[in-house]
């Protein structure tokens, strides 16, 4: 695909994403989509449109938005912020609604016309942060 | 400049400043305009990433990066890396531990002249701040 075919199709599906057409990753992602996460967790297509779906009831009204997009012939990277609601509830927290605001990082690569592999890099020391689960580690003990 | 230059430039800057501790060539590969902000300081120009890099090289003496790929296109370049260290002094505040950390990043970066100008770092602090062994870490709702 052209680069602004790929570019276009990443629109696509944080447009689609953003109005909560899931069903997107089913039309975009290669059967053998594979996301690397930086933790070492690596999900399938299924699994990463579930992990989705647990982050639509965790932050209520999470929307992305692309702040800047790199764009080759087979590959790309983006920058992304997502925001939302902390209605989360793992590790003992309490959901207190507030806005969060958290920033991630993506590979991209694309094979045939569809979204082949992510390798994704996410700040969940800002979330953990933001939702009160960790203090800023320069800040403890001041 | 071309895609090729901007990454030579990201190259040099990891070998050369990082990993091999040669500050001198700074004034070659960062653009005047640099500006970059963190929880241990707010750095710009040259000057400011010569500050960044002896922060860094106090904290961490032994600190190492790996390029493990890079995309770029126009001015603007992203890579993903691992960084390596041994927390032996001060960083931002926080005392040292002793404890050698491995973690990875991505990187996005922006180029102005072929020289570095700002850079935006999504590294994995949790998986930093428990290898470090920096406790309390939990908020326990007393801070």
């Amino acid at each position: 695909m052209s680069v602004e075919e790929n570019k276009t199709l990443i629109y696509k599906i944080y447009d689609e994403y953003n109005k909560g057409n899931y069903d997107i990753y089913d039309e975009c992602f290669a059967n053998d989509f594979l996301s690397y996460r930086w933790d070492g967790n690596v999900l399938d297509k299924k699994a990463y449109k579930q992990m989705l779906l647990g982050f639509k009831e965790m932050f209520p009204g999470i929307q992305r938005t692309i702040q800047d997009i790199i764009v080759t012939e087979d590959r790309a990277a983006l920058y992304f912020t997502w925001t939302g609601k902390d209605n989360y509830t793992s590790r003992g927290h309490t959901p207190t609604g507030k806005l969060l605001k958290v920033n991630e990082l993506y590979f991209i690569r694309f094979k045939n016309g569809k979204v082949s592999e992510y390798r994704q890099y996410g700040d969940a020391y800002g979330m953990a942060v933001q939702l009160g689960v960790y203090v800023e580690a320069n800040k403890v003990n001041k | 400049m071309s895609v090729e230059e901007n990454k030579k430039n990201h190259r040099r800057i990891i070998e050369e400043v990082f990993n091999n501790r040669d500050l001198s060539v700074i004034p070659e590969l960062v653009s005047p305009d640099f500006a970059y902000e963190a929880f241990y300081g707010k750095f710009r120009g040259p000057e400011g990433f010569r500050q960044m890099c002896e922060l860094q090289n106090e904290a961490f003496p032994d600190l190492h990066y790996t390029i493990e790929d890079i995309v770029g296109e126009g001015d603007k370049l992203v890579s993903r890396l691992t960084w390596s260290g041994t927390f032996k002094g001060n960083f931002g505040g926080i005392e040292p531990t002793g404890k050698h950390i491995v973690i990875t990043e991505a990187v996005f970066f922006e180029y102005k002249d072929g020289k570095e100008k700002s850079s935006l770092a999504i590294a994995d602090m949790l998986s930093f701040y428990q290898q470090a062994g920096i406790k309390p870490f939990e908020n326990k709702g007393d801070n």
